[in-house]
């Protein structure tokens, strides 16, 4: 008992504390008659004739530079200077990962056709120096933010398509679903189709032949994430923030809140006496279906359909 | 700390924790219920234990925010028809297919659009507003309908012609206007309003408290009041501009660059000059609270969010980042 005002302090301490806030990333940009001068960790770069942008890192731990110099563009990152972006390239997306071990840009072209067939496009990626592509495109870019591990999706053809994991091509494909990649670099995957079979290849094992799949949410930065997907016989593989839940049929994909922190979804639930459909909010299961959701003002709510023969009824659920 | 204190605390913590524990273990409720009963002539709906219908098709049961009303669109010899507030209303013109169907949780206004395409280079496109059974239109465009959850207000912004736009709150029409920027109305229906142009560009923002005229600029990117949090900012002078954020002012800044919120709505933040005697300086307004900075960005990892700027100091750059609760 004599601890807890103690207690409760300590957890009001930590509240304010968490509001004050962090210097994280510190350099200089000096402006002289030569151009910009730029001062990274007591290492000096340029001089530049401008500097373009700056990328910071999710927790601004680290940075990347994008330089003008004699009018062709450079990247500074991790105390390197690297370029110039190929002539008729244009700096297109960038990113940088907070232990400094990935920054990777991608440079778009573009050409117009003289005749009526379509103009071409081209996109480069630049991974911690080393130039990959040009590709037809280049649609996903996922990092970790500590661990130095990368996967990307590329188009290599009209219909043919690359995974790139840790610059490493993982074969190509007519289509590819998805891609992920854990933040913490611990897990990633991918659902890749070719001759109409679709199989998937996580850090763990691969998965042939898989159907009913469902990928929508997988995107392990966001609060909550999960897949679904069947293979063969076997019962379906639902996985949600890494935990498996068994017993269902046709996942419909992975519902949140706004605001992120609760999730559900609905699917058919497996029993001798006959499947019904069910909706499993934030873990626990509830008869129903036409799971959605609702905010109003910072309260939200999962709500659902439950029919017993001619009988409708709708059930709310509020969320803490 | 004597006793009276502890027990006062132990009390907090126990109402602090029993919240939170009730408010999980809290389960569905039922809010609403009818029936569909499908028979050989088609589908009967008893609400309230009064049947409507048959109807050969249900198209859809549109529910309020909060599960506690229903409007049913059905199909009644094909023809559209809507189920609303204990009536049935209709049919839909021929040639016009439902947009959307939305219900107020009183259930005092049901709001329905419908949209008449064509291809044909002089048969422009045409959307119908119907409120409450009544139908207004049909407009060569529909911008915004937005409906309080309570109390029966609505305003809705339409083009009416090529050069020439109405607002119209609760039913009546206001205008006619060269553009109507933005309508907006609060989810409890105590406050609306809306930014209208002349064709000289003089702007006037209309608010249910008062009128601002020669209004030289503003930003309502997110003046969406059903979102955690909303704001919008009219420049009134070379040196004026008034900053709304959830309802409150926030005064002597200038240049509101529009409201940024973390993805889960939870937090709220803008950047802005801040205006004194001895120089506007760049400063981030975050959660209420003010910080030296500019370019302001959000950043989340799992469910850690952070909101992050840059503090320039003649040559030197330092990268702030706020990690929120």
């Amino acid at each position: 008992m004599r601890h807890l005002p103690a207690i409760l302090f300590v957890l009001i301490v930590t509240g304010l504390s968490a509001q004050s806030p962090q210097a994280r990333l510190s350099y200089e940009d000096r402006s002289g008659t030569t151009g910009h001068t730029l001062v990274i960790d007591g290492k000096s770069f340029g001089p530049y004739k401008e500097v373009t942008s700056v990328t910071h890192s999710t927790s601004a731990t680290a940075g990347l530079f994008v330089v003008t110099k004699r009018d062709k563009t450079y990247i500074v990152a991790q105390g390197k200077e690297t370029g110039p972006l190929a002539p008729g390239f244009d700096l297109d997306q960038s990113w940088v990962s907070d232990d400094g071990k990935v920054w990777a840009v991608t440079a778009y072209h573009s050409e117009e056709s003289t005749d009526d067939s379509e103009g071409s496009a081209q996109t480069q990626l630049w991974v911690n120096g080393k130039l990959y592509g040009p590709f037809k495109a280049l649609s996903t870019f996922e990092y970790a933010e500590s661990g130095g591990s990368w996967i990307a999706l590329v188009q290599t053809g009209d219909e043919e398509y690359a995974v790139l994991l840790n610059g490493v091509s993982q074969g190509t494909f007519a289509s590819v679903e998805h891609v992920w990649m854990f933040p913490d670099g611990k897990g990633w995957g991918y659902a890749g189709t070719d001759a109409d079979k679709t199989k998937v290849v996580t850090q763990d094992r691969t998965y042939e032949d898989v159907q009913n799949y469902n990928f929508d949410q997988m995107y392990p930065r966001n609060t909550h994430w999960g897949m679904g997907f069947k293979v063969g016989e076997e019962e379906e593989l639902i996985v949600i923030d890494g935990k498996l839940y068994p017993g269902y049929l046709n996942f419909n994909g992975l519902l949140t809140t706004y605001s992120g922190r609760h999730w559900g979804f609905e699917a058919e639930k497996l029993t001798d006496a006959g499947d019904y459909p069910v909706v499993v909010v934030d873990g626990k299961e509830y008869v129903g279906e036409g799971l959605g959701a609702s905010d109003l003002g910072g309260k939200e709510a999962f709500t659902w359909t439950v029919k017993d023969g001619s009988k409708v009824a709708v059930q709310v659920l509020a969320l803490p | 700390m004597n006793q009276t204190h502890t027990r006062g605390l132990l009390a907090l913590a126990v109402l602090l924790l029993g919240s939170g524990v009730w408010a999980q273990a809290a389960g569905p409720q039922t809010r609403l219920n009818y029936e569909d009963k499908a028979g050989t002539n088609g589908h009967t709906l008893v609400l309230e234990g009064k049947a409507f219908g048959p109807y050969k098709e249900i198209l859809t049961a549109a529910y309020s925010t909060s599960g506690t009303m229903v409007a049913f669109a059905v199909v009644k010899r094909d023809k559209v028809w809507i189920l609303a507030q204990g009536k049935e209303t209709g049919p839909l013109p021929v040639g016009f297919d439902l947009d959307r169907l939305q219900m107020a949780d009183d259930g005092k206004v049901w709001v329905l659009t419908a949209t008449r395409t064509s291809a044909a280079e002089d048969d422009p496109n045409e959307t119908l507003l119907l409120v409450n059974g009544k139908s207004y239109g049909p407009y060569p465009e529909l911008t915004t309908v937005e409906y309080a959850e309570s109390g029966g207000s609505w305003i809705a912004a339409v083009r009416t012609a090529a050069e020439e736009a109405d607002v119209l709150v609760n039913g009546k029409a206001q205008g006619p206007f060269y553009t109507v920027d933005h309508a907006w109305l609060t989810p409890d229906g105590k406050a609306w309003g809306y930014a209208v142009s002349d064709s000289d560009g003089k702007a006037t923002v209309v608010t249910s408290e008062k009128t601002w005229s020669g209004v030289q600029g503003g930003n309502f990117t997110n003046l969406y009041p059903r979102e955690p949090h909303w704001g919008y900012s009219l420049r009134l002078g070379e040196e004026v501009e008034r900053i709304i954020v959830d309802g409150l002012a926030y005064e002597g800044y200038l240049n509101f660059q529009g409201l940024v919120l973390t993805p889960s709505g939870r937090h709220w933040a803008f950047e802005a000059e801040k205006l004194a005697d001895s120089g506007d300086a760049r400063v981030v307004v975050i959660d209420g609270r003010e910080f030296p900075g500019e370019s302001l960005t959000w950043s989340r990892l799992g469910a850690q969010e952070s909101y992050t700027w840059t503090v320039k100091d003649g040559t030197k750059v330092t990268v702030q980042t706020l990690k929120l609760p």
